[in-house]
């Protein structure tokens, strides 16, 4: 049977297994972001924080024993049949629809949060103050009980979660929207778990990857709720690392790497590894501080027509002047400018 | 403080809203009350959280209560929180850097301050807990010092040190089993100076015992099957292994017709408190679990629990099967034996147990984590960092390895004895208990009284799991809409 990670991989573009690994499990360096890039799969950085590589190694290795990818220079393509597996799992199966939030919230967390909410608001509901509570995390607890004392209410958690959740539910097909509701849990209703919702066409996999679509669409919905910015706080991932923030503000100051480098006591290596970054995760970071017209000129005329297979090493060979991070934002640059 | 029976019984009604106080609770309240140190020994279902739940009320100051199991620790604080009580919290290593400054912060607001073992050896939380001068010190599960304690909570033994660095306040330490020898362990190793010892005995009358031997798995499937069609539930069913209880769950729903979870430590958290809630409220009729199941669960008509895999030794099984019955009524315990069942537990049981040319390894690589990086080595890890060496290791484990054989072996014995498995087990815990065997009582291997004679017949067909409701429906049941 064909592995859920066929859906990272192509028919026509050989894609590495570590690129998606390390992407997915949120350890990108610059170089697996660049790929991530190139193979249409930025979007999934920490989706699957807790991947694990021997079982993500022996499922590809199976898929490949199965006849449905096969290995071309350290790259997986998808056999036809391989390609027609994938096709039907898309079809079939439930994928994330804003894979990009795992970077900007905490999702597994705040899945649980909404739970949570949901439990203390219906309770609430019927004036029940006497209920065991189906989580152990003292965060929600505490992180709820700091909105109350700022002045909220129950009751306007209340109205803005049962307005949320029926309109995310609404717009959704029915049985993924029921298969949602079933695992809450409040007064008088116990909820169900994760294997007693992957009755019908769900798996369990499809539960869980529902329950994490709704959860963000919730907190896409409470971006427009200014009194819910507290209770999503705690939830909230940096975008971008500190240090990233700070090398990406000095470059637009006008700064050069080496001047950042000296400056913030890094190794030049380090902060062009920020530059790189910072222009797969920005695109409207500005390339041309770094990246001067003469120097894309010179790169198009050496670049081979397949750019983004080309070595450094070779870059080098043809003029030892030209830096990494120019070599690898012209890449990032050209790859755009074709593709988006 | 007024420690008669009348005076307590009063406070009881008024702080508990009960009438009367369960056998061997109002003992133990007054030595706690009159400031002596504690060792109360009462099987399982007796109400034990009660005998500090009642101090912490009455005294007023915090009680700290050491427990060994999360899972058992998140039902008895989410249990005292539904009922009322919110000054309660719980510091255990699943709490992240924030949450654990949080709780440390706030201790003082608390009456009930549950620790996980870990955490109450570590310096700062002592300091802590010193401050507050806590009314009772509570240690939970107390046979963790002499029989689990050893092999997975090496911390329990330090709990006597713990206790010394709080002051010596009043302690009180509850079990459900514990042999003489076992008492003498707990009160040595707590240092309780001249303690009440209350011992109550662990028969439990009520529940029917016997053991049924199968030669295969494949019989020990179809006579589960049969059991929980036959007999009147709801029921437990133990096992050793995670996967075979996740197997024979859905073979049940297939094949007996019943609604069944699996319960073990692979579950979420969230799926775990749905299980113990569908289970309550009658949603579920048999629960497949390992023994993290059930230590907390105030579930009070239990009819059934079946031992799929044969349990370490008599103090776990006395412990799981007296999640019975707990309202008086007929119940039934059954243990289906396939021969080498015994090498499971023998496997689990000494698998971190390591031998001394490994132990010797590890403790010159104790600094490279790439050696630790499972459960066998996590013992001789906590070892090694608590500062011993690797020949007093090899020694201790040696000792364990000797323990859990001769554990193990009473384990076999009961399997096999044609005498009264209720005077098998009283015998086994010290007790001086004459028990009165009748036929329905207990039988010997493979002899058994039907469900009709015990009263126990099913009354349901197949369970009608009912249907799953759509959102809108749930939404407005949730909200009150």
């Amino acid at each position: 049977m064909a592995s859920a990670w066929l859906f990272f991989f192509s028919a026509d573009q050989g894609r590495r297994p570590a690129v998606i690994r390390k992407l997915v499990r949120n350890q990108a360096t610059s170089s697996t972001l660049f790929w991530a890039m190139v193979y249409g799969l930025l979007d999934w950085e920490n989706t699957i924080p807790h991947l694990n590589e021997p079982q993500f190694t022996a499922a590809l290795q199976q898929d490949q024993q199965e006849g449905l990818v096969r290995s071309q220079d350290g790259e997986l393509f998808l056999t036809p049949e391989g390609a027609r597996q994938r096709q039907e799992m898309v079809a079939h199966r439930l994928a994330l629809t804003t894979p990009r939030l795992f970077c900007q919230v905490a999702v597994a967390d705040w899945v649980q949060m909404v739970r949570f909410l949901v439990q203390v608001v219906s309770e609430a509901s019927y004036h029940n103050a006497k209920y065991v509570v189906a989580t152990d995390r003292l965060q929600f607890k505490v992180t709820l009980k700091r909105w109350l004392r700022a002045g909220h209410s129950l009751a306007e958690l209340r109205d803005a979660l049962s307005g949320s959740l029926a309109t995310v539910l609404k717009a959704m097909p029915a049985n993924q929207a029921d298969c949602y509701a079933q695992g809450l849990v409040g007064h008088g209703y116990y909820g169900h778990t994760t294997a007693q919702r992957a009755t019908g066409q769900l798996t369990v996999q499809d539960v869980q990857v529902n329950d994490q679509n709704v959860a963000l669409a919730v907190w896409q919905k409470w971006q427009r709720w200014p009194a819910g910015a507290a209770l999503m706080t705690p939830f909230r991932r940096p975008e971008l690392a500190p240090s990233l923030v700070t090398t990406g503000k000095m470059i637009a100051a006008g700064m050069s790497l080496a001047a950042i480098a000296q400056r913030r006591h890094l190794k030049l290596s380090t902060v062009a590894d920020h530059a790189v970054m910072l222009a797969l995760y920005r695109p409207e970071f500005p390339v041309a501080r770094l990246l001067s017209p003469a120097r894309i000129a010179q790169l198009n005329q050496l670049a081979p027509a397949d750019y983004v297979h080309w070595a450094y090493r070779d870059v080098v060979t043809a003029d030892a002047t030209i830096t990494f991070p120019e070599f690898r934002l012209y890449q990032i640059r050209r790859w755009r400018r074709e593709h988006e | 403080m007024n420690t008669s029976e009348t005076a307590l019984t009063t406070q009881l009604h008024q702080l508990f809203g009960f009438d009367k106080f369960r056998p061997g609770q109002l003992a133990v309240i007054q030595a706690v009350l009159r400031e002596q140190d504690t060792l109360a020994v009462l099987p399982t279902g007796t109400g034990k959280s009660l005998c500090y739940q009642f101090a912490g009320r009455a005294l007023g100051r915090p009680v700290i209560i050491v427990s060994p199991l999360l899972s058992l620790m998140q039902d008895q604080v989410e249990q005292l929180r539904a009922a009322g009580e919110k000054r309660v919290v719980a510091l255990t290593s699943t709490l992240t850097r924030q949450e654990r400054t949080l709780a440390l912060q706030t201790l003082a607001a608390n009456r009930f301050i549950y620790l996980a073992p870990e955490m109450a050896v570590q310096p700062a939380i002592i300091s802590r807990l010193k401050e507050l001068r806590p009314a009772l010190f509570v240690v939970d599960e107390a046979h963790c010092i002499s029989q689990w304690g050893p092999d997975f909570r090496p911390d329990y033994r330090r709990l006597g040190r713990v206790r010394h660095a709080l002051g010596d306040p009043v302690t009180l330490a509850l079990t459900a089993t514990a042999s003489p020898r076992v008492q003498q362990d707990i009160v040595k190793a707590l240092r309780l100076n001249q303690p009440s010892i209350q011992v109550h005995s662990v028969d439990r009358p009520n529940i029917f015992l016997t053991v049924e031997a199968v030669e295969n798995e494949r019989l020990k499937d179809e006579r589960l099957v049969d059991l929980v069609r036959t007999f009147q539930g709801p029921g437990l069913v133990y096992f050793a292994s995670k996967q075979r209880a996740n197997e024979v769950a859905r073979m049940l729903e297939q094949q007996a017709g019943v609604r069944a979870a699996a319960y073990h430590a692979d579950r979420t958290s969230a799926d775990r408190a749905v299980i113990q809630q569908q289970f309550l409220h009658h949603q579920l009729d048999v629960v497949c679990a390992t023994s993290a199941f059930g230590m907390g669960v105030n579930k009070a008509d239990i009819r059934y629990v079946i031992h799929y895999h044969l349990p370490a030794d008599l103090e776990s099984y006395v412990q799981e099967i007296g999640r019975a019955g707990r309202d008086g009524k007929q119940s039934l315990a059954v243990l289906l034996y396939q021969p080498g069942d015994e090498t499971i537990q023998h496997r689990l049981g000494t698998a971190n147990l390591l031998p001394a040319a490994e132990v010797q390894f590890l403790a010159a690589h104790r600094h490279e984590k790439r050696f630790f990086q499972d459960e066998r080595t996590a013992l001789v890890q906590t070892l090694v960092d608590a500062g011993m060496k690797p020949a007093a290791i090899t020694s201790y484990f040696d000792h364990r390895r000797q323990e859990k054989q001769r554990a193990l072996q009473a384990m076999m014995d009961y399997v096999q004895t044609t005498a009264c498995r209720h005077q098998f087990i009283t015998d086994y815990f010290g007790e001086q208990t004459k028990i009165t065997h009748t036929e329905r009582c207990c039988a010997a291997v493979n002899t058994s009284l039907t469900p009709e004679q015990l009263g126990m017949a099913s009354r349901q067909a197949l369970t009608d799991p009912g249907t799953q409701s759509g959102y809108a429906a749930i939404l407005q049941q949730l909200f009150n809409l």
